[in-house]
């Protein structure tokens, strides 16, 4: 038994609980919560299942609520990507329904940073007006939206934008996982494979790292492969934070992937270690790419990667005879999701190898998941605005990108260029994460009308003619989400405490509201309700169930291993030979490709990646989160010793960081962790907006030193395309 | 620095307070006509240990805020501090009466001088186990510590003593002859402690090496070069070794003593037992500041 | 009565922080206060690199030093071994702070009370594990009874020989895998 007295602060009195309570609305969160505690008051606590919005993962969550006010929250057991854990942004991102910096109120923009509040009547009305003048005068495919794609945007947005007519929508992959997603696109059929680490007894990870870009089920089930035995490789010009869980790190020389993965994939088949009943059976176009792939032996990839031609063709030795347990990981944007000029080949190159391991649906392997049944609104009832006539700007230059992200930036080049007149960037700080923010600056304010939905002034909403605030993602209830994996699912977002800005919005009633206005609110005469009815109907699930449980899986829906599903490929096959690609001007089978720019002697490749605390830009701002980074001076560059010591480095110093298109100052955390050539700059600071009090200031966006560019391939945003030279500065 | 300039402060008046304590007794027995000394030593001994304590106090802040929790200060007799606690409140109990008395001009009770004098000698030792027996800290968890505590209590309490009642009387500072041998004895072997410490902890510990090199050469080396060494013992060990000489000398010569208490011989003790103050809180200041724990990766 | 004990496995953490996040949710410490200290050590030079995150948090040390210089005795060990501070108790001398071994404890800045890691003894007490067991992203922390040999902490000593950080230095409850 425990003795007595546990609280952590033990007085109890009870009057100053209701100064407590009474303060909820307007303290910050620790302090209420402080107060709270100290008061010791009688508590109510109420537990509601619901998803996480700190990152794309969206994992299950269950709040744990104390007299109506958030206290503290714990991974949803049955969610696959949380499976009862949450990441440190996950508990810490929460904290953002009491942000002092948060939007309160619509707000009109008056002058160069300057707002002034507007009704949201006023606000809908004004807006309605302009992009119809503007739909009048230029067309519907001058206006388009852009989002990182949630449960409630992925329904609305889409069919939004269609309902004035344009099929301008855009998702932020562009800087993400584009060209991952168009190599693996036309060569399986899916955007992305998942992998089933647990059982796996060889991984590769090429650019990926569970323990910096997290998603909690992911490291549970690589810590449990190394239980395991598995062999786990890291590929990565830095050893990431996921560096303990492996059994060998291959410090690849950043920009050259595609050169390994081609290497490995030439020595599979010269020492006959491919699967070739698979082959024969579920691909096309084999022979071509073999006999181009004859080129492409370790001892050229050496003299490329930098990785010794022993280790690779033992690597892939390995792999083969641990086959097809045996996979690289599909990745996501580390290495080949929008980097560099090869970035889409590699995305190509790497769902080639793993069907030469014959690995796709297969215990350990590469798998496609399956999804849930949901139904569909009543068309006659909820009339639906259907695919406009006017193709997405952006996929005549970019054929192989994927039509469900289209290319985001390509809003921004058009409005240079005078043809995009209007943008709605929903839940997207597109001006500072999607491209140059120089470059997206100067575009954002070329258009007519820029609209922002957001729950803080982020860089994008101080860009923006009018500022439409959301409530947080812990006041709101949102759409059905579907869960794709090897047992598929569905999981609800739920409302866990009451509004706490009055003037604050649900998006679907922004939407609502706004399509009502534009004159399109036929297409929204639903409730958010009568939808989320609507897909669960097929499901022989209730509504009332679904909001008890949060998530739900269907595990007699699971897929049957070794049994591989019909693909979305022209031939139905993995494609080692693509008309698609030959179609749209590029060679049918994947080659290798130069990297555009390669650093030189003295210069350094500025590359980029997560840091477990932090999500993109939006989290910066937090301070729970913040603090770690202060605490541990987390916004440092990375640079290697040796190339330190040339310049007169030492640790924690300042140095000035300059690139093309860029000057930034920020210290150094000098480390053997990294590639000489590379400089790693952890991605998410460099908040330039000043209402973002906590962000402010803190370290710099390495989208500063990025050119704004375009992938050919998929279109994606080039972003490690990057050549510093870095020297030392006084502080 | 968990503990700072506070604690280093508190540690430096409670050995000031007891050394004043016993500095005031001695000379109350050697010299009895030396009565300056003996009223200012009761008189400030009190009144340090108190400011001590306050800074102690406001240093707690729990206990600031909440000042009824001094209480259980009491309640552990196995934390040196508890132990501390009634060392400290017996010999402010026994001083304060003791200076009372004096202000009173009422004869003391000789049980409570050696309460006192006990009780002293206890509070001097007290600041020394209080960190000494942390095993946290290397560089003080040596058994020369609480000794060169004791040393530098009596040293500073003497100093402190001969200072204030050089401000009241230039004449009787001069005629203690036998606490000054004794001061610089103390002030020699100081020096000796610091090092003999130094070269034991460092040799057996690597944090301990870590916290002397912070002294020597490190962070912290100017302060105890020229704070501690320099300023806070040699200056005075020579000042004060030049003194005795010369009043070997004089005492040859009698009646000359009194030229000694003319304004240089007033300078050279304001000189000395100030440099021995800042010396004695230096020791303790660096002391904690260059507490290196150990390590545990 | 259970002995209650800890196993951190170094060898899977990622240092990610998520301990340290949902301990501070969890206890309701403001923001600048952790219980949790991260310390990172890298070993070899570049490519032949190692890393190692060792989060650091109270050892509930048996005899714990921390408690027996507590003067108040605001610093207790309960019968199941958990050491907690008794913030009606603590005057805030930092003596404890001193004393501990592994820089454990911090210092409320509002309330002056010295706090640190109390293996979420509410949960504990409700048969629940404390927050950041059950968050850690890897399942590098396992909680359970040391005294209890079929407890999976007990197992998990045994198996990978898991070892007090400074085991010279006093035992403590928090076993290390490295
Ligand atoms: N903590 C955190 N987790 C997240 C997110 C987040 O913002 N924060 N966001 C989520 C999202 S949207 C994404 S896209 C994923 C991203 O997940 P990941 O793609 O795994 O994350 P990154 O950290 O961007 O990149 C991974 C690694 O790629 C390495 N890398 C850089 N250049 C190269 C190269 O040329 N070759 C190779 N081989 N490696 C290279 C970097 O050093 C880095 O360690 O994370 C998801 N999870
Ligand atoms: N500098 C930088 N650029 C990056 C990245 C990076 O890490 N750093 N990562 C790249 C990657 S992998 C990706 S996927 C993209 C991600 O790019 P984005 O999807 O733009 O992600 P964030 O930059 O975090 O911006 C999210 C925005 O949504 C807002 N927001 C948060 N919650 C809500 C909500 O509930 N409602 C509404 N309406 N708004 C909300 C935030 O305040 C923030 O302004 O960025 C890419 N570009
Ligand atoms: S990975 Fe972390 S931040 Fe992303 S959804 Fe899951 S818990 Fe939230
Ligand atoms: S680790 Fe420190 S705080 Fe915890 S029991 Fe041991 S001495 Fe006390
Ligand atoms: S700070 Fe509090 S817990 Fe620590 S020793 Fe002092 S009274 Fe005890
Ligand atoms: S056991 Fe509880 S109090 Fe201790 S570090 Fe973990 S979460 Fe925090
Ligand atoms: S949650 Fe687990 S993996 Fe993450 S830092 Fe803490 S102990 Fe390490
Ligand atoms: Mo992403």
């Amino acid at each position: 038994m425990l003795d007595t007295k546990l609280s952590r602060r033990g007085f109890i009195k009870a009057s100053a609980a209701t100064a407590a309570l009474a303060s909820a609305g307007t303290a910050g969160f620790n302090q209420w919560s402080n107060n709270y505690v100290k008061a010791g008051g009688k508590a109510e606590i109420k537990e509601i299942a619901s998803t996480c919005n700190a990152c794309s993962s969206k994992c299950g969550m269950i709040g744990h609520i104390k007299n109506g006010r958030l206290w503290k929250l714990t991974g949803h057991p049955d969610h696959p990507y949380s499976k009862g854990k949450l990441c440190a942004r996950g508990h810490g991102y929460a904290t953002v329904v009491y942000s002092e910096d948060r939007l309160t109120q619509p707000l009109k923009r008056v002058g160069e940073g300057k707002f002034e509040p507007i009704t949201w009547e006023k606000a809908y009305e004004e807006i309605a007006a302009k992009l119809n003048k503007i739909i009048k005068e230029f067309g519907p495919q001058s206006v388009a939206l852009t989002e990182d794609p949630r449960a409630t945007g992925k329904f609305y947005s889409p069919r939004f934008i269609n309902a004035l007519g344009s099929a301008n929508y855009y998702t932020h992959h562009v800087v993400c996982s584009n060209a991952r997603d168009a190599g693996f696109l036309h060569t399986v059929g899916v955007t992305a494979t998942s992998a089933d680490i647990s059982n796996a007894k060889y991984i590769m990870f090429i650019g990926r790292s569970y323990g910096d870009g997290i998603r909690p089920s992911s490291v549970q089930s690589l810590a449990t492969a190394k239980d395991n035995g598995a062999k786990i490789v890291i590929v990565d010009p830095r050893l990431n934070n996921t560096g303990n869980l492996a059994t060998e790190w291959l410090a690849i020389r950043p920009g050259t992937d595609l050169a390994l993965v081609l290497a490995m994939s030439h020595v599979l088949i010269k020492e006959s270690l491919h699967d070739l009943e698979f082959i024969r059976n579920y691909t096309m176009g084999f022979e071509e790419y073999a006999k181009e792939l004859r080129k492409y032996t370790p001892e050229w990839a050496e003299g490329i990667t930098g990785i010794p031609a022993d280790s690779i063709t033992r690597i892939a030795v390995d792999m083969g005879k641990a086959k097809p347990k045996a996979l690289i990981e599909q990745s996501w944007r580390g290495a080949f999701g929008c980097n560099y000029e090869n970035s889409t080949e590699t995305g190509r190159a790497v769902a080639m190898f793993n069907a030469l391991l014959g690995n796709y649906q297969q215990k350990g392997g590469s798998i496609f998941g399956g999804k849930v049944n949901l139904g569909k609104l009543d068309e006659k009832k909820y009339p639906n605005p259907g695919e406009p006539d006017e193709p997405q700007a952006g996929s005549k230059q970019f054929p192989l990108a994927y039509k469900g992200s289209g290319v985001a930036t390509i809003v921004a080049k058009e409005a240079l260029e005078g043809k995009m007149k209007a943008a709605i960037y929903y839940h997207s700080n597109a001006a500072l994460g999607y491209g140059n923010p120089k470059v997206m600056k100067e575009a954002l304010s070329k258009m007519d009308l820029v609209v922002a939905i957001d729950v803080q002034m982020s860089e994008t909403a101080l860009l923006a003619h009018y500022v439409l605030p959301e409530v947080t993602y812990i006041e709101r209830d949102e759409v059905i989400e579907g869960l794709s994996g090897k047992i598929p699912g569905i999981a609800l977002r739920q409302q866990m405490v009451e509004k706490v800005h009055p003037q604050t919005k649900p998006v679907h009633e922004i939407y609502t509201e706004l399509a009502r206005a534009c004159g399109v609110g036929q297409y929204f005469n639903f409730t958010l309700d009568d939808l989320n009815e609507a897909m669960l109907a097929p499901t022989g699930i209730t509504y009332k169930e679904l909001k008890e449980k949060g998530t739900i899986m269907f595990p007699d829906q699971e897929i049957t291993l070794g049994e591989m599903p019909e693909l979305k490929t022209p031939s139905g096959k993995i494609e080692y030979y693509s008309e698609t690609y030959k179609a749209a001007g590029f060679k049918p089978i994947v080659e290798w490709i130069e990297p555009k720019v390669s650093p030189a002697n003295d210069s350094f490749r500025l590359i980029t990646g997560k840091q477990a605390i932090h999500s993109h830009t939006q989290t910066a701002n937090i301070p729970i989160l913040m603090q770690i980074t202060k605490d541990y001076d987390l916004e440092r560059i990375w640079i290697n010793p040796a190339r330190a010591k040339v310049l007169g480095i030492k640790d924690g110093d300042l140095v000035e960081v300059k690139s093309s298109e860029a000057v930034s100052k920020i210290r150094v955390k000098v480390t053997e962790r990294i590639h000489p050539e590379a400089i790693f700059v952890p991605s998410h600071y460099g908040i330039t907006s000043k209402d973002l009090k906590t962000g402010y200031g803190i370290g710099f966006g390495y989208m500063e030193h990025v050119p704004f560019d375009f992938e050919k391939w998929s279109g994606s945003g080039n972003i490690h395309e990057v050549i510093v030279n870095v020297r030392k500065v006084k502080s | 620095m968990v503990w700072g300039t506070i604690i280093a402060a508190y540690l430096f008046l409670a050995g000031l307070s007891a050394g004043a304590f016993l500095t005031s007794s001695y000379a109350a027995r050697k010299y009895p006509e030396a009565v300056t000394i003996r009223i200012v030593g009761r008189i400030i001994s009190p009144v340090l240990m108190g400011i001590g304590l306050l800074l102690l106090i406001v240093d707690a802040e729990a206990g600031l805020k909440d000042p009824l929790r001094f209480i259980y200060l009491f309640t552990n007799f196995s934390s040196v501090m508890t132990i501390g606690t009634y060392f400290i409140s017996f010999f402010m109990m026994a001083a304060a009466f003791i200076a009372l008395m004096e202000i009173l001009k009422k004869e003391i009770n000789k049980i409570v001088e050696y309460v006192g004098i006990f009780f002293a000698v206890a509070t001097a030792i007290y600041t020394g186990f209080l960190i000494g027996v942390i095993g946290a800290v290397p560089l003080w968890n040596t058994a020369i510590l609480p000794i060169l505590f004791v040393v530098s209590a009596f040293s500073t309490g003497i100093a402190g003593t001969m200072l204030t009642s050089a401000f009241i009387d230039k004449k009787v500072v001069h005629h203690v002859m036998s606490l000054k041998k004794i001061h610089v004895s103390l002030l020699i072997a100081e020096v000796f402690l610091i090092f003999t410490m130094f070269v034991i902890t460092s040799s057996s510990n690597e944090s301990a090496a870590q916290s002397v090199a912070m002294l020597l050469s490190g962070e912290y080396s100017v302060l105890f070069w020229t704070g501690l060494i320099l300023v806070g013992l040699l200056v005075p060990i020579v000042i004060e070794s030049l003194e005795l000489y010369n009043s070997r000398q004089l005492h040859r010569r009698a009646g000359m003593e009194v030229a000694a208490a003319g304004s240089p011989g007033f300078t050279a003790i304001v000189i000395t037992e100030s440099a021995v103050l800042a010396g004695g809180f230096i020791l303790r200041y660096l002391l904690l500041a260059a507490a290196v724990p150990v390590i545990f990766l | 009565m259970a002995r209650y004990g800890m196993v951190i496995d170094t060898r899977k953490c990622v240092g990610c922080y998520a301990c340290r996040v949902s301990c501070q949710m969890q206890n309701e410490l403001p923001v600048e206060e952790s219980y949790i200290q991260f310390y990172e050590k890298e070993t070899g030079v570049f490519p032949n690199v190692k890393n190692e995150f060792v989060p650091v948090q109270c050892q509930h040390c048996e005899d714990a030093p921390c408690e027996s210089v507590c003067p108040t005795k605001a610093t207790y060990t309960t019968k199941d071994g958990i050491v907690l501070v008794d913030a009606e108790k603590c005057i805030g001398c930092k003596y404890c702070m001193v004393a501990c071994h592994y820089g454990a404890r911090t210092q409320d800045h509002k309330t002056g009370v010295v706090e640190k890691c109390r293996f979420c003894a509410e949960l504990v007490a409700e048969g629940k594990q404390p927050a950041c067991v059950t968050t850690c992203i890897s399942n590098a922390r396992i909680f359970g009874d040391l005294d209890d040999p079929n407890s999976e902490v007990s197992k998990a000593i045994v198996k990978w020989n898991a070892q007090p950080l400074r085991a010279d230095l006093g035992s403590a409850k928090i076993y290390y895998v490295r």
